[in-house]
């Protein structure tokens, strides 16, 4: 009786396994490795972009402006 | 980057649809999950004051203390910790992915039968029907539905990804992905062979912790990664420092942590080769930590004063900071002469919640509140609150650890020959003396402590995280009370899909657009 | 790209090792001990639980008892499980055979349980603590079972199995404490955990 649920979670784990493998192969044959600088920038787009923090305590933003307004000007000198 | 600049418009509504889409699944999780988080609260204060006061509410069998401190464990685990952490993984798997959730009804049914689950499996352990092995109390037919709903979400997951319309898997979803595997991989596992067919003995405790420790490790931990990844860049406005270490760090995570749970058992009744093996596994741990722990700090170096502004991004960090932390201790305390003093003390209850409180939880506060106004389209509605919530459980946690820590580390030292007990030596010889000498006699050992002195020593420390856990709960309150505002249309109303300030964003958004352009060619190379 | 064969093996090999190593091959190594027959006695190591004892493991883990004691007494040079007299030997993988669930433990907010039949085989002692922890040691923070015990309306004789309650404790006169059945298996249980055998190799 032992032995069937043995099999059995044996099995899962090498579908498991198998899958990691596989996810492994995957991304390397799509060359998901290939470009790191690409990728970090992937989930910021125009709409949300560098150097546009997107997120604020509501009674703070007046101030919060200031400081963006500020490092930018920072930087650009 | 072009076709990206040529899709921009088609991008910002799809981005909105991906919002819309999520919405009620995701907020029908959420408050979920925070209705769980009250609840989780409520019995780890009631636990907590019966540690002291043994007499409290002691005459109804099912508010004992070994009934309410499983409920408080698996309400807190499964109800808020999982449930927080589904939604946060569907939001950004779309996100990520680029598509719209596909039949978001369905998810509500998930949710439907995690809530269901959670019901039975709560009221099942206070009516005495917990099966007795520690993280699995649940009994049966709720850890069926449990894992029905978590079937649905993991086809999800994979039907998401396998629309997605973005090219590059970010390294979140690395994360997401593998643990919308791992968990119904270790909880079909326990379940086979320790509930439908027990095996017995010193087995069960291996593959008891292996679990219990596993669903720490690869359930909680990439989702809390994940959402650090994700958010961090997306707040500061930066991208990670270096996104082949994040990479790095997904696949060492993957390699090592699967031996940790053992190091439960150092000394104890198994064979010493699993032990060791364990004890490896937890000290190359500290690979994929470091690598965590210095992307998140370089991402985000120069950019601290955001702490002051963004309630996101301080969730975030004291979780991101948390991770490091709580880590590098889990290593640390693997090696056996750390582990075997302190290990069965108070200490471990701290260390526990070190992980799931000050790394996950906060980091899934600070993913809310960046997620949830993008699902119900309104701001949070009060900064003080948000304060409240924000002070209330960094003290809170703060006590609870320090007291934990303390009172733990002073149990063990007790607990393993001290010879007398610390109370009574500063008793007799005032503080610094009085800690000198327990010091010495602990490393003469100088033979063993009376355990009812023991426990009283613990007293005080125990009745302090009582307080810390009213803390907690004053957080948690205010908290409750932001979200209800918000999904209630009692907050501001804000315009546009998905920006968080839309309404300011025209004005300064020329200087920073400015700044950028500025900017661009010496950021990146194309 | 010659070598990502090898990067492969090696990742599938370290995910089965961790499985293998803390799931499978304990269970492999460990599932085939039984209990040791004594030759000369007959007697058997560790002895079964009898049925009541049974009965009162399940009372055990349901009152989530093993969330404050251990029952184990580990080896080590950096403890004093022995030193502390929890046991005269090191816990054996042999001595929970007969163990599911486990409840090994994992906090010492009590002390340690797996010799508890040893140290303590007073069936008064066992029902006073389990009535009122504070009878028996004073400054215990372990919580009051007085639900596995009934209140009774003495008819005719006190009954034997009566809890020799004194002062304050005392319950209304013509009335007497008695342990449920439940109180009784557990105690059975209590008394059953007596690990001071010795295995033969």
């Amino acid at each position: 009786m032992i032995s069937v649920y043995y099999v059995l979670v044996f099995g899962i784990m090498l579908l498991f396994g198998a899958s990691i493998v596989w996810g492994l192969w995957w991304a390397l044959r799509g060359g998901q490795f290939s470009d790191f600088q690409k990728g970090a920038q992937s989930v910021l787009d125009d709409d949300e972009p560098t150097l546009r923090p997107c997120d604020v305590f509501p009674d703070l933003r007046e101030e919060y402006r200031k400081e963006l307004a500020r490092r930018a000007n920072e930087r650009k000198a | 980057m072009n076709q990206l600049e040529q899709d921009q418009g088609g991008w910002t509504a799809r981005r909105a649809e991906i919002d819309r889409s999520c919405a009620t699944p995701c907020l029908v999780f959420y408050a979920s999950s925070i209705f769980w988080l009250l609840a989780g609260t409520f019995f780890a204060l009631l636990a907590s004051v019966k540690l002291h006061h043994p007499e409290f509410l002691a005459d109804w069998s099912w508010l004992t203390f070994g009934r309410v401190r499983p409920a408080h464990l698996n309400t807190v685990i499964y109800g808020w910790a999982s449930m927080a952490g589904i939604a946060t993984l569907l939001w950004l798997m779309c996100r990520l992915c680029r598509v719209p959730l596909m039949y978001p009804a369905m998810l509500v049914v998930a949710a439907g039968l995690w809530n269901l689950g959670l019901t039975v499996g709560t009221v099942g352990i206070l009516m005495g029907y917990s099966t007795g092995i520690e993280w699995l109390e649940f009994p049966m037919p709720a850890a069926f539905l449990l894992f029905s709903g978590f079937a649905i979400v993991t086809l999800w997951s994979v039907a998401t990804f396998a629309q997605r319309q973005a090219e590059h898997v970010y390294v979140s979803q690395w994360y997401l992905f593998a643990a919308v595997f791992w968990f119904p991989w270790l909880y079909v596992t326990v379940q086979l062979l320790l509930m439908l067919f027990p095996v017995k003995g010193i087995p069960q405790a291996c593959i008891n912790w292996w679990f219990a420790h596993n669903v720490l490790g690869l359930w909680f931990s990439p989702i809390g990664l994940a959402a650090i990844y994700y958010l961090l860049p997306k707040v500061i406005g930066r991208p990670i420092y270096s996104y082949y270490l994040s990479i790095l760090g997904f696949w060492t995570l993957a390699l090592f942590y699967n031996w940790a749970g053992a190091h439960h058992l150092v000394s104890g009744p198994v064979p010493a080769w699993i032990v060791t093996a364990s004890i490896v596994g937890s000290v190359m741990m500290i690979i994929p930590v470091v690598t965590v722990a210095l992307n998140h700090h370089m991402t985000l170096h120069g950019n601290f004063r955001l702490l002051k502004y963004s309630p996101t991004l301080r969730f975030i960090v004291f979780g991101a900071m948390s991770y490091t932390i709580v880590s590098l201790e889990g290593s640390m305390m693997s090696f056996r002469f750390l582990n075997e003093p302190f290990h069965f003390t108070h200490r471990t209850i701290g260390h526990a919640h070190l992980g799931m409180y000050s790394f996950f939880t906060m980091t899934m506060f600070g993913s809310m509140y960046y997620i949830v106004p993008r699902l119900t389209g309104r701001e949070w509605h009060s900064a003080r609150l948000i304060r409240i919530h924000f002070w209330g459980v960094a003290l809170g946690f703060a006590l609870m650890y320090l007291c934990l820590s303390i009172g733990g580390v002073i149990q063990g030292l007790e607990l393993n020959q001290a010879g007398e007990s610390l109370e009574k030596l500063i008793a007799q010889f005032g503080y610094l003396d009085g800690i000198s000498k327990f010091v010495e006699g602990f490393k003469a050992q100088n033979g063993a402590v009376p355990f009812l002195e023991i426990v009283h020593g613990t007293l005080l420390w125990l009745k302090l995280r009582t307080v810390s856990g009213v803390l907690l709960l004053a957080g948690h309150a205010a908290f409750a009370v932001l979200m209800v505002m918000n999904v209630h249309a009692w907050g501001r109303r804000h315009i546009g899909p998905t920006l968080f300030h839309d309404e300011d964003a025209a004005d300064y958004d020329r200087a920073l657009r400015q700044a950028r352009a500025d900017l661009t060619p010496a950021n990146s190379g194309d | 790209m010659n070598y990502a064969t090898w990067i492969f093996l090696g990742v599938f090999l370290t995910f089965a090792a961790a499985w293998l190593g803390l799931v499978f091959f304990p269970h492999e190594q460990l599932s085939g001990l039984r209990a040791q027959k004594d030759a000369d006695s007959g007697q058997v190591f560790p002895p079964p639980y009898s049925g009541e004892a049974l009965y009162g493991r399940s009372v055990y883990v349901r009152e989530g008892c093993w969330y404050c004691h251990t029952q184990q007494v580990r080896g080590g040079d950096y403890n004093a499980d022995l030193a502390r007299g929890w046991g005269a030997r090191r816990s054996d993988p042999r001595d929970y055979v007969h163990d599911a669930p486990h409840v090994l433990g994992s906090m010492r907010t009590g002390p340690d349980l797996a010799n508890i039949g040893a140290r303590q085989p007073s069936d008064k002692w066992h029902y006073l603590h389990l009535y009122d922890p504070q009878l028996t040691s004073k400054g215990s923070v372990m919580p009051p079972y007085r639900f596995l015990f009934e209140l009774r309306k003495i008819v005719g004789q006190p009954s034997p199995e009566a809890l020799e309650l004194e002062g304050a404790a005392s319950p209304a006169e013509g009335y007497e404490v008695v342990p449920s059945r439940e109180a009784r298996a557990l105690v059975a249980y209590l008394k059953s955990l007596d690990r001071s055998y010795e295995f033969k190799e």
